[in-house]
């Protein structure tokens, strides 16, 4: 790319990357990626995807994904009779997303989202899910995610979604 | 053999959420918006360029 962003490669996590020169502004990705994502990638746990230049294992960021299930929070009963009740959903949890702080307007972590959404579509042609849904970090990341079209569940607060329905829009737009 | 999950396995397999929230969630996977502009472009990424991913 010739406006300062980089064009990288984002592949499944393996033995051969560079985790440790990773940082990103949030400790607890950074410890993630360098003490943790090999172990939980290999056991399954969850699956995680770094990106990096051509012909470089050097890690510029990551994400992981894992299945899961919406249920509701324990409410009282009143709640419920509002509500109603809601059975287990099933969804995609973008668990984690972070860049190299030196990537930052880079165009890298846009790249990992695309990816990641991407993803998302490939996994819902395989096993049941309704949408990808995430917890963002903070308020001003919330308002990046939602200019994505990602919705709160409850207004002010950070746990979000997006229907699989819109990304599939999306991609075929 | 079964798998020996860790203690901490069942992280994220279950994502608690309000009951409204969760009425919201049913409303918008039954009557998706149309996708945001940034969206779209970010998604019509990949038509441009040669992929690169494994």
């Amino acid at each position: 790319m010739s406006d300062g962003k980089l064009t990288v490669c984002i592949e499944p996590l393996d033995r051969a990357h560079d985790r440790g020169a990773f940082s990103c502004e949030e400790d607890r990705l950074t410890n993630f990626l360098k003490v943790n994502s090999r172990r939980d990638n290999e056991a399954y746990k969850v699956r995680v995807f770094v990106a990096c230049e051509p012909e470089s294992k050097k890690v510029l960021g990551f994400y992981s994904l894992v299945l899961t299930a919406l249920v509701p929070e324990e409410v009282s009963e009143e709640a419920r009779e509002k509500f109603g009740r809601v059975k287990a959903t099933p969804a995609i949890y973008l668990a984690m997303i972070a860049r190299d702080g030196s990537m930052l307007r880079r165009g890298v972590g846009e790249q990992l989202m695309e990816d990641a959404f991407n993803r998302a579509l490939l996994i819902s042609e395989h096993a049941g899910a309704y949408a990808v849904a995430l917890d963002a970090l903070n308020e001003r990341v919330a308002q990046i995610y939602e200019g994505y079209g990602f919705e709160r569940f409850i207004e002010g607060e950070l746990k979000m979604f997006i229907p699989l329905k819109t990304l599939r829009i999306a991609q075929q737009a | 053999m079964a798998a020996q999950l860790s203690d901490d396995a069942h992280q994220h397999t279950t994502l608690p959420v309000r009951p409204e929230g969760l009425r919201k969630f049913k409303q918008s996977v039954e009557n998706p918006k149309a996708p945001t502009e940034k969206l779209v472009a970010l998604m019509s990424r990949r038509k441009d360029r040669t992929p690169k991913q494994k």
